[in-house]
């Protein structure tokens, strides 16, 4: 994944119908940096899943 | 030569007549109604009509003729707004890479003139993440290149959240 940081007075589009926090912006500069690893986000999905269950 | 608004518009106009002549959101659109509706209690809704009442191929073109008749003063900018969301919220694949993508400034004023509000809880600095589509090494991925979507000017359409863990 690549994460970026924006100020928010850029941000162009937001879109939340779906509840997928999609967002449209336009960088100036290519500034994204490589956030986390494979194993990272997949624990992060993981604790994801089983909160769910939880809550179920 | 560089055409004019007007010039577009007009342009546009003549494709748009052939897939929408007659139809209920397309005489509104032209008549600059930007009443709410039953299906969209917003101002702008039959912007939002239209898009959904022709097929994916053509959104693009519509929401762009929009934006110049928006520009010229001709279209409300909730109907244009209400067009643009439609057509991005359905299929922003067909919105940018059957009509737009050959020019990625006119999509950057496309969406800054759209006048999209942005939530006022939000923290003053945000962070975007999004998937790269193709394989790359750390150093590369660092540099922001050869990533289609990083270079300045290029929109990131990403997934915003202040707490991704």
């Amino acid at each position: 994944m690549l994460k970026l940081t924006a100020p928010k007075a850029e941000l162009t589009f937001l879109f939340n119908d779906r509840n997928e926090s999609d967002v449209v912006y336009f960088p100036r500069t290519g500034s994204a940096i490589v956030d986390g690893d494979l194993a990272d986000w997949l624990a992060g999905a993981k604790r994801r899943a089983s909160r769910v269950r939880v809550a179920a | 030569m560089t055409l004019s608004f007007s010039d577009r518009e007009a342009a546009i106009r003549a494709e748009v007549e052939a897939y929408c002549w007659g139809h209920d959101d397309y005489v509104r659109v032209v008549r600059n109604d930007d009443s709410p509706t039953d299906y969209l209690p917003r101002p702008g809704a039959y912007g939002a009509g239209l898009i959904w009442s022709v097929g994916n191929g053509y959104r693009g073109e519509l929401a762009t003729w929009l934006y110049y008749r928006y520009r010229l003063g001709l279209c409300a900018q909730s109907i244009y707004r209400e067009a643009l969301n439609a057509a991005w919220g359905h299929d922003h694949n067909t919105t940018v890479c059957t009509y737009i993508s050959h020019n990625r400034w006119l999509l950057k004023a496309m969406f800054r003139h759209a006048g999209f509000p942005v939530p006022a809880e939000l923290p003053d600095r945000v962070d975007i993440w999004r998937g790269a589509r193709v394989r790359l090494s750390k150093p590369t991925a660092h540099r922001g290149q050869r990533t289609g979507m990083l270079r300045a000017g290029s929109p990131v359409i990403g997934v915003l959240s202040t707490n991704r863990r």
